[in-house]
């Protein structure tokens, strides 16, 4: 089977939808807008990798964190680590817990310092 | 003042109750999807204010609207008709009327469930095409589209293109819900409005992706 070209990243948006037989407009900015046909797809790959970490131009009142929330959620579903809510909170609850050993450990050292006789003197 | 996205925003004027959920829900889809931004009354909370103030503010901040007036009828749950859609269209028209310049420049549709029902609830309206949607979302996502792709220079794919990237959406809804913790039917707007924008957002990277992979 005769294998066909790799996209040159340097092809036109145009140019690549009349390649691949799309309907005019399909390909699209990472906020939604007309991807206009003269932009090249090496430019618009760099954004796309940029509006990754949920710099998305929507509605006003909506806040970059829950965009990015439903942005991780969406990218866990759609690469097969799709996990029900059920688990998240529990773990994340004994981590907290957890990694904060020190808290505990402060107390009896102070005790210790205030017990502990001035001038060098040995306990018995 | 005109604000930033003035020419993106889009004004949604329909009812939000349970049972015209659906529709509301396809149209904020189909707006996003078209590249453009979907507002309404539930975006503020209800504890901000007077209502009809935060209403008036973002319709002042819409270049389009959408206003769907099927949901006035008399049923049993609500005896009396219901008047915030057509209130709504008229701050919208008179905005339009007696406004600044780029105010002048708005544009809107009206959406009813039947043909010509108009004709008996709002008859000053003559003239103006009221389309006909028949409660159903693929009808409303097609006349949205084809609306919204005229206002544009550039061309919006078909109809189908957008119906069947929200079938899709529908089939990934309810698993988003559950990792997030959401229950899916009374997600608020704030929330739904999320996912759509990052599901959309990923659709059109794995496009893009596939497109070069072939």
């Amino acid at each position: 089977m005769a294998k066909s070209r790799k996209v040159r990243s340097d092809i036109r948006i145009g140019t690549l939808e009349k390649k691949l037989g799309l309907e005019p407009g399909s390909i699209r900015n990472p906020d939604g807008t007309d991807a206009r046909s003269n932009k090249k797809l090496e430019t618009l790959r760099k954004e796309f990798t940029k509006a990754k970490s949920g710099k998305i131009k929507t509605n006003p009142t909506i806040s970059t964190k829950s965009i990015s929330r439903a942005a991780k959620a969406v990218s866990e579903l759609s690469s097969g680590k799709f996990v029900a809510n059920k688990s998240k909170p529990a773990t994340k609850v004994v981590k907290a817990v957890t990694s904060k050993p020190k808290a505990k450990s402060s107390i009896p050292k102070k005790a210790k310092r205030a017990i502990k006789p001035k001038g060098g003197a040995k306990a018995k | 003042m005109k604000v930033k996205d003035y020419d993106r925003n889009v004004f949604i004027n329909c009812a939000f109750d349970s049972k015209f959920i659906d529709l509301f829900r396809a149209i904020v889809y189909t707006v996003h999807d078209c590249g453009f931004i979907a507002r309404c009354a539930l975006e503020k909370g209800n504890n901000e204010g007077v209502r009809i103030d935060k209403i008036v503010k973002i319709i002042e901040q819409c270049k389009y609207g959408i206003h769907d007036l099927s949901s006035i009828e008399i049923t049993a749950e609500s005896p009396l008709p219901r008047y915030n859609m057509p209130y709504e269209l008229g701050v919208f028209m008179g905005c339009k009327h007696f406004g600044e310049a780029f105010q002048t420049r708005k544009d809107f549709i009206v959406l009813d469930s039947e043909p010509h029902r108009y004709k008996q609830l709002i008859s000053d309206l003559a003239g103006y095409d009221f389309l006909p949607h028949q409660n159903n979302p693929n009808t409303l996502i097609a006349i949205i589209r084809d609306w919204l792709s005229g206002t544009r220079a550039k061309q919006l794919p078909g109809p189908k293109y957008y119906q069947e990237r929200y079938e899709r959406f529908l089939k990934d809804y309810p698993k988003l819900c559950q990792s997030l913790g959401y229950d899916a039917a009374t997600l608020n707007f704030k929330d739904y409005y999320a996912l759509v924008s990052a599901w959309i957002q990923e659709e059109n990277r794995k496009l893009l992706e596939s497109a070069i992979e072939e």
